[in-house]
C-alpha cells in the first residue's frame, strides 16, 4: 500500500541532476505558483479420532487429485466445487483505499469432523460500504473430505449481510468450549461469531465487549493469543487508519489515471487489545497494557515467544511506519521494543510498505525468526532471532533478497511443502494497483535449502500454484490429513483457490492436534520440540496468525524428511506445564491433551 | 517606447531559452518557467525548450507535463539524444521499466560513448529481474565512465550493490572500492563498502567505514541510514554504548509515530 521506493537502486535522480547544473543543491519540488498547468502545456498530439469413512486407515484421504498433475506440487481443486464466492472489493473505476486489501481465508474445523473447511471474508458495495448482493457476502465452504466442498454460509449464518467491507479474520476457540469461533476485522464493525456446535454461528459482538473500536477505524488483521498465560484466549486486533468512504481521498498518477493514495496521507492508529475475561466477555486493555502507545498502519500480525520466557510476545507489520515488536512483560503490559530488538526497519534503516508476516524457526535453532513481505523495489526481509536477546536482518545472507525484488508480497508465511524439515516461505504477490505491466504478479516459493539460504521453487509448484493475478490472503492448511500442507488463496476478482499439495515426495511427517485443559483449548502458544531418532530438533508452536488477513491451521506441522522414527517430543504449554511423548509413530496426526 | 517594443520583439525564443537554462542554473526555477514557456510560447516544437520544461516539471512533481514534453520532443527529433534519455529516465523512475528500455536504448545508439544511458539501461534490467543483461550493461557503463570521477564512483557504486543483491559480496566489495579510489570523497562507496565488509563479517573494518562515510556529505545516503548500520555493527562488536548512541541519532534523524 505504498509507493514503489526503488530510491536504493538509483543513483538519485536529484543529485545526477544536481550534476548537470553544477552540483548546486536543487529543491526537489517547486512551489504551485510555477505554473506548469496542463493548460500552459503544449499538446502533443490426518487425524487418529477421523469420523470420516471415506479416510484411509493412514488418515489420509483418497488420492483423487495426484493423478492430475504428477509432476507439480499443488493442484487447484476448487472448480470440482459448487460455490458462488469471488472476491469481490467493488472495483469499478473509482479506486477506494481499502480495495487492494480484500480476501481473508481462514481455516477452521467448525463442525469438529476432523477435516479443515474454510471461510472468505468478502468486500461491500462502496461507497454505501454494505453488503447490498450476495455478490459480497463472506463464504463457509464445508470440507466433505473427498476434495470437495460446499457452500455453507448462509446455513451457517456467516453471510455478513449486516457487515461492511471484511478484511481480516482470525479463528480460535475463545471460550474454550471445544469449537472453533471466527472475529471478522472490518471497515465498520468487526465481528465476533460465536460456534453454537450444530453447524450455526451467532453473532455475539455486542455483549462481548469487542465492539469498542474508535469509529470509523479501518481494521485489518486479528490474532488470537493468551498474553497473560491464564488460559482465555484474548485478542490482538490490527487497525490502519481512520476510513470511510466519505473521508476517502482520490489520487492521480497522471490526468488521466487514478490510483490508489498513499498510506503516507493517512493517519496512522493503535492496534487494540482485548482481554479475554471469560464468559464470552472481553475488556479493552490497549491503553492499560500499552499497546496504545504506539501509533502504526497495521497488517500483518505473527504471535509467538520470541524471548523464550514463556510469554506470547507480537510482531505487527506497519505500511510504511516502522514495525512493531511487542514484547510481553508479564505483567499484563507490552513495551514495544521493535528498534531495540532490530526488527523496526529494513537494513537501509527505513520503514517499508510491511504487508503479511509469519514468526517461526526457520533455521531450527530453537528460536523463533521473523519475516514480511512488502512491495516492489523493497525486498522481503527475514529477521534471525539472535539467542532471544535481538533480531539479525539475513534476507541477503539467504539470498533472499534478490529473489524478491520485484515481488509485491500480501499474505507470506513458513510452510514445510515438501516435509524436509525446513520451512519454505510461501507468499501471495500482486501489485497495490494495476497500472503497470508487472502489476499482476504470481505466487512464489521459496525452497529452504538445511535453514542457511533459499532458492526459487515456483515454477515447480504447478501452473495452478503459478496463477497471474492479484493475490492477497492466503490459509496454510492440510485439508486431506495426508501430512502435506495445502495453500488456499485468494485473488481480488477470483474464485479462490484450493491447492492441494499432491505430495511428490516420500518424507515423513507428523502433526500435532493439541487440546488444552489448563491453558486455552486450542493450545495456541504451545511449543512443540520433535527430535527424531538421529538427534535432528525441530521447532514449531501453536498459532493460526499467518500471513496477512488470514488465519491457518492449528495444528502444529513438522516434516521429518526421510526419518520414519522420532525418539521424544516434548510440549511447552503456555500453562507452564511441560509434556514428553516418547517415540509417537510417524506419519499420523496425533492428538495430545494438557496433562493436569 | 517604440525602440523598446522593438527589442521585445528581438527577443526570440532562442534567447528565452538560454535565460531559462541559466536561470535554471542558478536554480532560479520560477524565473526559469516563465523564460522556458516564453520560448514555446513562439516556438512550440523547440527541442531543448521541451526537455528543459521537461526537467523542469520533474522538480514540480509533474511527471504528467514532462511525459508530454518529452514525447513532442522526441517525435519532433528522434534523434535527440537528451529527449529520449530523459523519457527512459523519467519511465524509469516511475517504475514503467518496459517502456523505459525503448528510449534508453534509443539514446544508446544515438550516444554510444555515453555512460548514463547505459547505465539506466542496466538498472531498468536489474529491476526488470534480467540479471545477465544488467551485469552487462553495468560493466559497459563501468567501462565507459571516465576514470575517476564522480560518475564513474555513482555507477561503481550502484553495480557494487547489484553484486550485493546477487550474494557476489567479494565483487561488491572491489566495486566499492573502486569507487571510493575514483572519488574519496563518496559517503555512498563508504557505506556501501561497510555494509559489504559487514556481510563479510569484517565488523570492525565495516564501523570504519560508516564512520568515514558520516564524515562526507550526504547526497543520497542518508545520516540515519548510517547511524542504523553503525548500530548494527556496535552491537556485533560488543560495543553496547556506541550501538546505543547511534541508535539514538538513528532516532533522532528520524520521525517517529509514537503517539
Amino acid at each position: 500500500m505504498a509507493d514503489v521506493g526503488r530510491r536504493s537502486f538509483l543513483v538519485s535522480i536529484a543529485a545526477w541532476l544536481t550534476a548537470l547544473v553544477g552540483r548546486r543543491a536543487i529543491p526537489t519540488f517547486l512551489p504551485a505558483e510555477l505554473g506548469l498547468s496542463q493548460a500552459a502545456e503544449p499538446s502533443p498530439s490426518a487425524s487418529l479420532h477421523l469420523s470420516n469413512a471415506q479416510t484411509r486407515p493412514d488418515g489420509r484421504m483418497p488420492d483423487n487429485h495426484s493423478s492430475m498433475a504428477a509432476s507439480n506440487w499443488f493442484t487447484d481443486v476448487a472448480s470440482q466445487s459448487q460455490f458462488a464466492y469471488r472476491t469481490n472489493n467493488d472495483f469499478t473505476g473509482r479506486k477506494y483505499f481499502p480495495q487492494p486489501m480484500c480476501g481473508g481465508v481462514a481455516a477452521i474445523d467448525y463442525n469438529n469432523d476432523g477435516f479443515m473447511d474454510l471461510f472468505f471474508t468478502n468486500g461491500a458495495k462502496l461507497p454505501e460500504l454494505e453488503k447490498t448482493s450476495p455478490a459480497y457476502y463472506n463464504c463457509l465452504l464445508r470440507n466433505n473430505g473427498d476434495g470437495t466442498f460446499e457452500d455453507v454460509t448462509a446455513k451457517a449464518g456467516l453471510t455478513g449481510a449486516d457487515l461492511g467491507f471484511c478484511l481480516g479474520v482470525a479463528v480460535a476457540d475463545y471460550d474454550n468450549d471445544g469449537y472453533e469461533d471466527l472475529f471478522i476485522c472490518s471497515a465498520g464493525r468487526n465481528a465476533l461469531y460465536h460456534n453454537n456446535g450444530d453447524g450455526t454461528f451467532t453473532d455475539v459482538t455486542a455483549q462481548s465487549g469487542l465492539k469498542s473500536k474508535p469509529e470509523n477505524v479501518l481494521s485489518v488483521g486479528a490474532a488470537w493469543f493468551d498474553y497473560n498465560n491464564d488460559g482465555l484466549l484474548d485478542l490482538i486486533v490490527t487497525n490502519y487508519t481512520f476510513w470511510t468512504p466519505q473521508t476517502d481521498k482520490q489520487c492521480f498518477k497522471d490526468t488521466a489515471r487514478e490510483e490508489y493514495c498513499s498510506p503516507t496521507i493517512y493517519k496512522s492508529v493503535e492496534s487494540r487489545l482485548y482481554r479475554n475475561v471469560g464468559h464470552g466477555r472481553f475488556e479493552d486493555v490497549t491503553e492499560t497494557s500499552g499497546i496504545g502507545k504506539a501509533l502504526g498502519k497495521g497488517m500483518g500480525i505473527s504471535i509467538a515467544d520470541f524471548t523464550g520466557n514463556g510469554l506470547m510476545d507480537i510482531f505487527i507489520a506497519n505500511d510504511t511506519e516502522p514495525n512493531f515488536l511487542f514484547i510481553n512483560q508479564g505483567d499484563g503490559t507490552f513495551k514495544e521494543s521493535g528498534l531495540e530488538y532490530g526488527v523496526a526497519y529494513n537494513e537501509e534503516g527505513n520503514a517499508v510498505s510491511g504487508m503479511g508476516s509469519d514468526a517461526k524457526d526457520f533455521d531450527n535453532d530453537g528460536w523463533v525468526d521473523v519475516i514480511y513481505n512488502d512491495l516492489a523495489g523493497q525486498f522481503f526481509a527475514i529477521f534471525k532471532n539472535e539467542g532471544g536477546k535481538s533480531f539479525n536482518e539475513v534476507t541477503w545472507p539467504t539470498k533472499l533478497g534478490p529473489l524478491t525484488r520485484n515481488l509485491s508480497g500480501w499474505s507470506i508465511g513458513f510452510i514445510d511443502y515438501n516435509n524436509d524439515g525446513w520451512k519454505d516461505i510461501y507468499s501471495a504477490n500482486g501489485d497495490v494497483d494495476n497500472l503497470a505491466e508487472s502489476s499482476r504478479q504470481h505466487d512464489t516459493m521459496f525452497e529452504n535449502e538445511d535453514g542457511k539460504t533459499f532458492i526459487d521453487v515456483t515454477e515447480k509448484m504447478g501452473p495452478d500454484f503459478a496463477f497471474v493475478g492479484y493475490q492477497r490472503g492466503a490459509a496454510f492448511v492440510d485439508l486431506n490429513n495426508d501430512g502435506f500442507m495445502d495453500l488456499v488463496v485468494t485473488s481480488l476478482g477470483q474464485k479462490p483457490r484450493i491447492l492441494m499439495n499432491n505430495a511428490l515426495v516420500k518424507n515423513h511427517w507428523i502433526m500435532f492436534d493439541l487440546r488444552g485443559r489448563k491453558s486455552n483449548r486450542d493450545g495456541i502458544g504451545a511449543t512443540i520440540k520433535v527430535t527424531t531418532g538421529s538427534g535432528r530438533a525441530l521447532h514449531n508452536h501453536v498459532t493460526t496468525s499467518v500471513g496477512f488477513m488470514s488465519s491457518s491451521d492449528r495444528r502444529a506441522h513438522f516434516g521429518l524428511g526421510a526419518e520414519a522414527k522420532i525418539d521424544h517430543v516434548e510440549i511447552r504449554w503456555p500453562s507452564g506445564i511441560v509434556q514428553r511423548l516418547e517415540h509417537p509413530t510417524v506419519d499420523r496426526i496425533v492428538k495430545v491433551e494438557e496433562p493436569t | 517606447m517604440i525602440w523598446l517594443l522593438a527589442l521585445q520583439l528581438a527577443v526570440g525564443p532562442a534567447q528565452h531559452y538560454e535565460k531559462a537554462k541559466e536561470d535554471f542554473a542558478q536554480q532560479r526555477l520560477s524565473e526559469a518557467v516563465s523564460e522556458v514557456d516564453a520560448a514555446l510560447h513562439e516556438s512550440p516544437y523547440m527541442v531543448p525548450a521541451l526537455i528543459l520544461k521537461a526537467r523542469l516539471a520533474t522538480f514540480a512533481h509533474r511527471p504528467d507535463v514532462a511525459k508530454s514534453c518529452l514525447i513532442t520532443a522526441i517525435t519532433v527529433d528522434p534523434t535527440s539524444e537528451e529527449g529520449q534519455f530523459y523519457l527512459g529516465l523519467l519511465y524509469y523512475v516511475q517504475n514503467d521499466f518496459k517502456l523505459a528500455l525503448s528510449p534508453l536504448q534509443a539514446a544508446q545508439t544515438l550516444s554510444p560513448k555515453s555512460p548514463l544511458p547505459v547505465f539506466y539501461l542496466a538498472m531498468t534490467q536489474e529491476a526488470l529481474g534480467d540479471e545477465i543483461k544488467a551485469q552487462d550493461l553495468y560493466q559497459r557503463a563501468e567501462d565507459l565512465s571516465p576514470h575517476k570521477s564522480p560518475q564513474s564512483a555513482e555507477i561503481l557504486v550502484a553495480y557494487g550493490r547489484f553484486l550485493l543483491s546477487l550474494g557476489r559480496t567479494e565483487d561488491s566489495i572491489e566495486k566499492d572500492r573502486r569507487a571510493i579510489e575514483a572519488d574519496p570523497k563518496s559517503r555512498d562507496a563508504h557505506y556501501e563498502l561497510a555494509k559489504g565488509l559487514d556481510y563479510e563479517g569484517d565488523f570492525n573494518n565495516a564501523a570504519r567505514e560508516g564512520e568515514r562515510a558520516l564524515t562526507l556529505p550526504d547526497l543520497d545516503t542518508t545520516d540515519a541510514q548510517i547511524h542504523f548500520l553503525l548500530a548494527k555493527l556496535y552491537r556485533k562488536l560488543n560495543e553496547p554504548d556506541l550501538a546505543k548512541a547511534h541508535l539514538e541519532k538513528f532516532q533522532a534523524a528520524h520521525q517517529t509515530t509514537d503517539k
